[in-house]
C-alpha cells in the first residue's frame, strides 16, 4: 500500500517524462545509446550550435525558393507571406542528464525572426543523418547532420495521417526509404519517424 | 543538404557569442522548466511556453543574459506564456492502471483541481523532490509562501483521496 507521497513521487516522475533529447542512431538497438558515443555527439551538439547559425543565412536565402507545396496533405508548407515568415534556423545545446549525469544533446527547436510565426503554432521537422567512419552503414556512427526541412502546422504533424516521408521528398526530391542511412524525426515525441526500410517491405 | 560550414568563436559582445550564452542558459533551465510548467498550466501548455521562452530568450539575449537573475526573469516569462490558456481548466496526464498500478486512480484528478500554486507545490517538493526555494524561484514567490501552498495542497489531497491509500 502505497502512502501519498510515494503515490506522488510515482506519478510526477512518471509524467514529468525527461528532457526531449536526440537519440543516436543504432540499427542493431534502436533504443538504445551508446554511452562510448555521447562525448561525440555532444562535441557534435556544440559544433551545430554554429552550424545552426550558418543554417540561419541558408533557410532566409532559401525561403524565396519555388519548393513544392502540397498544403492538404501536412506535407512541406512554403509559406505565402513570405518574408514575414522566413525562418532563422535552429538552436543546438548540449545538457546534462538530471537524472543520470550524462552529457546529452538539447533537443532541436526553431527560433523564428521577430515577426515571423509563432513557433507555438508551427513545428519544425529535421532530418538526422548519420555520418559513418568509413562511408558505409556498417560502419561505426560518428556523428550526425542535420538539416531543414521546412514548416509543418502543428495540427498537421499531430494528425495520424501526416506523412514525413513526403516531407522529405518535397524538399530533397528522393524518397528517404531509398536511402537507408536516412532517418527522419520530429521535435516531437510523435510517430513521424521513418528508419531504413524494413525487410521484405 | 549539409547546412554550412563552421564558424570560429566570437566575441563577448558579439550577438553570436549572446545566442550561445543563451543556450547554454536555456539548457541548463529547461530541465525545470517543462516539470514545473506541467503542474502550473497543464500538459497542453509546456511545449508551446517552452518555445515561447526560448525564443524570447533569443530575442532578447543580450538584455536578459546581463541581469541578476536570468532565471526567475525567464521563470517569469514562461509563466506568463503558459498563462494564456488559464481559462481552460488545468490538464495533467491520466496514467494507466497497467502503466502506474500503485497510484490511485483518483490522484490525477485530484491534483488538478487544486490551486495552481498548491499543485505546483505539491508536485514539484513531494513528487519531484524540488526544494523549496527552487520552487519559491518558479513561483515568483518565498519560501515560506511556498511551504504554506504545499502543507494546504496535501492536506487537501488527503482529504480527497483519504488516509487509506491504496
Amino acid at each position: 500500500m502505497s502512502t501519498l507521497e510515494e503515490q506522488l513521487r510515482d506519478y510526477a516522475t512518471a509524467v514529468a517524462g525527461r528532457p526531449r533529447h536526440l537519440e543516436p542512431v543504432n540499427d542493431e538497438d534502436p533504443g538504445h545509446v551508446p554511452r562510448s558515443w555521447m562525448g561525440r555527439v555532444v562535441l557534435v551538439g556544440v559544433l551545430l550550435v554554429f552550424v545552426g547559425l550558418a543554417a540561419l543565412a541558408l533557410t532566409v536565402t532559401r525561403s524565396g525558393d519555388d519548393r513544392p507545396a502540397p498544403s492538404t496533405d501536412g506535407t512541406v508548407v512554403t509559406p505565402d507571406e513570405g518574408p514575414s515568415v522566413a525562418p532563422s534556423g535552429f538552436s543546438f545545446y548540449p545538457f546534462v542528464d538530471p537524472e543520470t549525469g550524462e552529457d546529452m544533446i538539447g533537443y532541436v527547436t526553431f527560433v523564428p525572426l521577430p515577426g515571423s510565426i509563432r513557433p507555438a503554432l508551427l513545428d519544425p521537422v529535421e532530418v538526422r543523418i548519420p555520418v559513418f567512419a568509413e562511408g558505409s552503414v556498417n560502419s561505426a556512427v560518428v556523428g550526425y547532420d542535420y538539416s531543414f526541412l521546412g514548416f509543418v502546422p502543428k495540427r498537421a504533424a499531430d494528425a495520424p495521417t501526416f506523412d514525413s516521408r513526403a516531407l522529405y521528398l518535397g524538399h530533397f526530391g528522393c524518397d528517404p526509404r531509398d536511402d537507408s542511412a536516412v532517418d527522419v524525426v520530429s521535435c516531437r515525441d510523435q510517430a513521424l519517424r521513418i528508419g531504413p526500410r524494413e525487410p521484405g517491405s | 543538404m549539409v547546412m554550412g560550414s563552421m564558424t570560429g568563436r566570437a566575441g563577448a559582445d558579439d550577438p553570436v557569442d549572446h545566442l550561445e550564452r543563451a543556450g547554454e542558459l536555456f539548457a541548463s533551465l529547461e530541465p525545470h522548466l517543462r516539470p514545473a510548467l506541467l503542474a502550473y498550466a497543464g500538459s497542453q501548455a509546456v511545449d508551446d511556453a517552452v518555445g515561447d521562452t526560448l525564443v524570447y530568450l533569443c530575442e532578447n539575449a543580450e538584455r536578459i543574459l546581463a541581469m541578476e537573475s536570468p532565471r526567475g526573469y525567464l521563470f517569469r516569462v514562461a509563466r506568463d506564456r503558459a498563462r494564456g490558456s488559464r481559462r481552460k481548466p488545468v490538464t495533467l496526464p491520466l496514467p494507466s492502471a497497467d502503466e502506474l498500478p500503485t497510484i490511485e486512480p483518483a490522484l490525477a484528478p485530484a491534483l488538478m483541481r487544486l490551486p495552481r500554486n498548491q499543485r505546483v507545490c505539491v508536485f514539484l517538493v513531494t513528487g519531484l523532490r524540488w526544494r523549496w526555494v527552487e520552487v519559491a524561484e518558479f513561483l515568483g514567490i518565498g519560501v515560506s509562501s511556498v511551504r504554506n501552498h504545499h502543507r494546504r495542497g496535501m492536506a487537501k489531497l488527503r482529504s480527497e483521496l483519504g488516509e487509506d491509500q491504496r
